[in-house]
């Protein structure tokens, strides 16, 4: 049975389970983060308005052999990326 | 004007400026109160009249709204500087004043700057634009927040510019000037020992580039470094999406070009201070340890301010090469504070520090509300590996 994740384990997921994580998440384009607005601790997912449906309320991942899911939010504010 | 040359060598300076200042507390009140010397001011400054830590000796400065000739002097019944020097020392003689004395042309009496004050009808039209620090233009003392750019594979065809983030010195005493791979390694078509110029070449006005219109003549004008290593950007490819953590660069600094003694302390909104902590949070609370709000210097679009709103980022960032996917980034908003965003195109390389101007990260891509940048450590510990150094000194 898998716990649910705290900011530590959500900030060491999205360094270290990436690409698990956007495995789950099959959407593209697509941003995550962990938002620091002291709303819990999640993923925020940036896709395009009108894929915010296809996210997933939450992904699951093996952290020292543990299972943890994390939430996912989904918000449709995505905007491309471009090198400066 | 040379009253009594060598008086004073530079081992006694502290010595003898304290007696220009018991001096000038002494007299300065008298020869400000006699017409006849035509004074604005009077202070203690140095016999080059350039700077103040400069080698030369210091020296009593009177102020004049314009030099006059001897013969002027004489004419209008007033009194030569020295003279009057000489007379409130009651000495006689200015030669035999200890300490030199020097005249500067202010061609104004001092005033005080007034406010702007008009009819609120007339509000906006009479201010001015707001305050502004030119970063675009060619600096003689080199620092950070300034254009740059590899002209290499694209001038005179095409122009462009990015931002010098910071210097790094390794253990062998070579400085390094730190940007974005992709301002001055062309994102990875760049090779060792490529120039790396100051202005970009964007910033180059019609005549400038009327000039230098080859590579060969830009470089011998504007070349300030020249590329030592570069941490390769990882496109999308057939095979994979590889992840990215740093998109950086180093060029080694050409002391000979232009003044390099500075950079560590004429820092823009402020001097180095070393690297950030990086960000920890409670695992429980949430609670975040470090200073999230955050500044840069940039070459478009100045000194702003930012909030560092979100960790681990991972996106695709647009190139002209391809997309490439990085993760681990920080996330930035312009605070509420900050007139317009935090970064726009140009701004790439720039440095972005906290209040106690400790570096935090590397500036490298936005979007229309959000600006990415590396964690600081990621990009020293990959220039490092790059540049084949132990351990590099932010300076």
């Amino acid at each position: 049975m898998s716990t649910i994740a705290n900011y530590g384990e959500v900030q060491r997921a999205l360094q270290t389970d990436t690409e698990q994580i956007l495995a789950q998440i099959p959407v593209s384009p697509v941003t995550l983060s962990m938002p620091m607005d002291g709303a819990g601790p999640r993923i925020c997912a940036s896709v395009k308005r009108d894929d915010t449906s296809r996210v997933p309320a939450s992904v699951n991942v093996v952290l020292d052999g543990n299972p943890v899911e994390i939430v996912v939010e989904a918000v449709g504010d995505y905007q491309d990326f471009k090198a400066l | 004007m040379m009253v009594n040359e060598g008086s004073e060598g530079r081992g006694g300076d502290a010595e003898h400026f304290s007696r220009l200042f018991e001096w000038l507390n002494t007299n300065a009140d008298r020869l400000l109160d006699d017409p006849a010397t035509n004074l604005v001011a009077v202070g203690i400054g140095k016999k080059s009249a350039g700077r103040i830590d400069d080698d030369s000796p210091f020296c009593i400065t009177g102020f004049v709204e314009k030099k006059l000739s001897e013969k002027e002097i004489a004419s209008r019944s007033m009194s030569l500087f020295a003279d009057a020097a000489a007379a409130v020392s009651n000495v006689g003689q200015p030669k035999s004043l200890d300490f030199e004395i020097d005249v500067i042309e202010t061609g104004s009496r001092f005033r005080a700057r007034p406010g702007l004050q008009f009819p609120a009808a007339q509000r906006g039209l009479r201010g001015g634009a707001a305050p502004t620090l030119d970063l675009q233009k060619r600096f003689e003392t080199i620092r950070k927040g300034i254009g740059i750019t590899n002209p290499h594979r694209s001038y005179p065809a095409s122009l462009s510019v990015g931002t010098l983030g910071f210097f790094v010195r390794d253990e062998g005493g070579t400085t390094f000037l730190v940007s974005n791979n992709h301002v001055i390694a062309d994102e990875n078509k760049a090779r060792k020992g490529d120039s790396i110029v100051q202005p970009g070449t964007l910033d180059l006005t019609q005549s400038e580039l009327n000039l230098m219109p080859t590579l060969a003549k830009l470089r011998a004008q504007l070349e300030i470094a020249k590329l030592s290593a570069f941490v390769d950007i990882h496109f999308h490819n057939p095979q994979a999406i590889p992840f990215n953590e740093v998109d950086c660069a180093a060029a080694e600094i050409l002391s000979d070009k232009r003044d390099f003694s500075e950079i560590a302390r004429i820092g823009l909104g402020g001097d180095l201070s070393g690297v950030a902590t990086p960000f920890t949070i409670d695992p429980v609370t949430g609670e975040v340890t470090g200073l999230t709000r955050v500044y840069k210097a940039g070459r478009t679009t100045g000194w702003t301010e930012g909030e560092v709103t979100q960790l681990a980022v991972v996106t695709d960032v647009r190139y002209g090469a391809g997309l490439a996917r990085f993760r681990n980034q920080l996330g930035i908003a312009a605070s509420p504070d900050n007139t317009g965003p935090f970064s726009r195109a140009g701004d790439s390389g720039s440095a972005i520090v906290n209040a106690r101007q400790e570096l935090v990260g590397l500036l490298f891509a936005g979007s229309e509300m959000q600006t990415l940048a590396n964690p600081i450590q990621p990009v020293l510990d990959a220039l490092s590996g790059a540049l084949g150094a132990k351990a590099l000194t932010v300076i």
